[in-house]
């Protein structure tokens, strides 16, 4: 089967953007008939009317070329990982608060960055002196409202 | 006016004013220099806290570091043939060669001096300028206001030049994402799909920690971008470039006034500056060959440049709210954050805040100017801050702001999706651009539009029929066909002269 080019597969995107676009504008409400020609649906229609255009075009657009690759296989299985970094942070950060969260997403991090290139107990380190100094920085300097985290364990 | 200004005075020469200026100097220089990184980072992370700090001083921090950034550029592209911003690129196709050849502190202490050529007149200028072009566009009414935006928006599609259909569908996403919330004027419920964390909006400042400083982080580690610092060698001190800058007066003046222009203009910014005012001085020099083997005039032209940019977009930020650079998104959203609209009402409503903003980037471009002269030696050392350091350090602190900013951790969730959003773009080619200017204006857009029909008689036909809003819709299609048609016209008059 031959592969979908981008160019097509955005366009497809965008035709079921627009009719998502259009459905869920259907449903927003409108307050005073003063608004029933220009009101709180023009802005999305014309999003709508954008999306289909540009649907249409990349469709029937000839694929110039074969496609630039943005990431290898390799590249976006690391670049995956990565954002499960970013998530665990946020998981820590929903659970522990960010005393506790902070120093552990550095520490991961700096591993994952490193590529061996620092010891385990450099990284950890690291995240402990940065997750202290932020610490501080935030809540004594700053006063800011920071993460707590549902379990406090101190 | 007197009393604005002495107020400004007094703030920024506070001991706390002078530090944001210098700090954010300097620290701007420094992400500005390390390739992949830059200032833009630097005010991301930044914003989030801006809520706690004086509105002035908070649009002071973020001009130093935008300074400092721009001025930044030039060392990792003469050191490492790696352009720190998409602005320096010339600089590191003149600068790197040279420096090869030993001349790197001769490529350097041009560079630093033409920053400084090209920001301080800038600003001047902009001061100077911006406040009759106030007084002019406060006159303008809802319909004026919303034409304008509009050519801004098509404008700032001709920054998707190659691919025109990708810059609509940009377009077209900032719109639609800016309509989750509430609808302005009316409040009604839009696309929040029952979700109370989506109906106070999204956020500029969401957008910006996902789009742009973690989806730039999951790429340098997706791609392991390692860069080779021992490239750079050792930098000796600064020397005052007197005989090159004396055979370039000529150049430094055009440089000069294109920066000034393009930064003018909405959305182009110093990548287009820098490009346009390098081919020029390629094609007028009387030795084009030299170009791209280490020609000091290349520099001249790319540092001015970039530099005067900073003015020029400060003068339409000020005088109309519309942002001139991708820069000013940030200053836009920081005044929004203390309820300060940008607009022609800015200098009337807060001149102190604007005297500020000036004031402040005379005073870091100062700085700036001081920092690298003095501190030449150890350009080398700000290239060798290691990735698995700073990269971490950088999420850690940048989903913080994400909480900070909404209050809550629907924050971080949104700019985890937003992360996504960023690399599908990416991925499809789709320039940012477009979505980041679109984003800003289109609340003001929609409002304006709305309110140009509530108030006015004749419903749409009022946007034709007021010669000023006409003209400028008129521009807005003459900018739309020329983007769209503007190569195929010039491509068939080639040919036509050609036969």
């Amino acid at each position: 089967m031959k592969k979908l080019s981008k160019d097509r597969l955005l366009g497809i995107i965008c035709l079921l953007l627009t009719a998502f676009i259009v459905w869920q504008t259907r449903q927003i409400p409108i307050r005073s008939e003063q608004f029933a020609t220009v009101g709180p649906r023009t802005f999305p229609m014309i999003a709508a009317v954008l999306f289909a255009i540009c649907g249409i075009y990349f469709i029937i657009k000839k694929p110039e070329g074969p496609d630039k690759v943005y990431m290898t296989k390799k590249e976006f299985g690391r670049a995956l990982i990565m954002w499960g970094a970013y998530l665990l942070y946020l998981a820590l950060l929903y659970f522990f608060g960010m005393k506790i969260a902070a120093p552990i997403a550095v520490f991961v991090m700096a591993l994952l960055f490193g590529r061996g290139k620092i010891k385990w107990w450099q990284a950890l380190l690291y995240g402990l002196i940065f997750g202290v100094c932020f610490y501080l920085l935030y809540v004594y300097a700053f006063k800011v409202r920071v993460p707590r985290g549902i379990i406090k364990l101190f | 006016m007197s009393e604005a200004m002495a107020i400004a005075f007094a703030k920024v020469f506070s001991p706390l004013g002078l530090i944001y200026v210098i700090g954010g100097g300097v620290l701007g220089m420094i992400l500005g220099a390390i390739p992949g990184m830059s200032g833009g980072t630097a005010s991301i992370i930044i914003l989030p806290l801006v809520y706690k700090m004086d509105p002035g001083l908070a649009l002071a921090l973020l001009s130093a570091i935008y300074i400092g950034s721009t001025s930044g550029g030039c060392i990792g592209s003469i050191l490492l043939g790696i352009p720190g911003t998409g602005s320096s690129i010339p600089t590191a196709w003149e600068g790197f060669p040279m420096s090869k050849r030993g001349e790197a502190v001769r490529a350097l202490s041009i560079a630093v001096v033409c920053n400084f050529i090209g920001t301080l007149p800038g600003l001047i200028i902009a001061m100077l300028v911006s406040q009759p072009l106030a007084a002019i566009a406060v006159q303008m009414g809802q319909w004026e206001y919303f034409s304008l935006l509009l050519l801004a928006v098509t404008m700032v599609v001709a920054l998707a030049k190659d691919n025109l259909g990708k810059g609509f569908v940009s377009v077209a996403l900032a719109l639609i994402i800016s309509c989750v919330g509430t609808s302005p004027i009316d409040g009604a419920a839009r696309f929040t799909f029952g979700n109370v964390y989506l109906r106070g909006g999204i956020s500029m400042i969401v957008i910006l920690l996902g789009i742009n400083a973690g989806r730039m982080i999951i790429e340098a580690y997706a791609k392991n971008k390692v860069i080779d610092a021992s490239v750079a060698g050792k930098v000796s001190r600064f020397k005052f470039p007197k005989e090159d800058l004396a055979r370039n007066k000529l150049n430094i003046v055009r440089s000069f006034l294109i920066g000034v222009i393009t930064g003018f203009l909405p959305g182009l910014g110093g990548g287009v500056a820098s490009m346009v005012c390098y081919a020029m001085e390629k094609n007028s020099s009387k030795h084009p060959e030299t170009f791209g083997h280490g020609e000091p005039d290349g520099i001249i032209a790319n540092e001015v440049t970039n530099n005067a940019v900073i003015g020029g977009a400060f003068i339409p930020l000020v005088a109309m709210g519309i942002p001139g650079s991708g820069a000013m998104i940030y200053f836009i959203t920081a005044l929004s954050i203390h309820g300060i609209g940008v607009g022609p009402m800015l200098f009337r409503e807060h001149p102190d805040v604007v005297y500020l903003l000036y004031i402040s980037s005379i005073l870091a471009a100062i700085a700036i100017l001081l920092a690298q002269t003095l501190g030449m030696p150890l350009f080398p050392m700000l290239l060798k801050v290691p990735a698995h350091y700073l990269y971490p350090a950088i999420i850690a602190v940048a989903f913080i702001g994400s909480f900070l900013n909404v209050g809550n951790l629907s924050g971080i969730v949104m700019s985890l999706a937003f992360c996504l959003l960023g690399m599908g773009m990416k991925y499809f080619e789709i320039p940012e651009g477009p979505f980041m200017m679109t984003y800003i204006l289109a609340n003001s857009m929609e409002t304006k539009l709305r309110q140009g029909l509530v108030n006015g008689y004749n419903g749409f036909w009022d946007f034709l029929t007021r010669p000023i809003s006409c003209a400028f819709l008129v521009l807005a299609l003459i900018s739309l066909l020329y983007n769209l048609f503007g190569d195929k016209i010039k491509a068939k008059l080639s040919k036509k002269s050609a036969n």
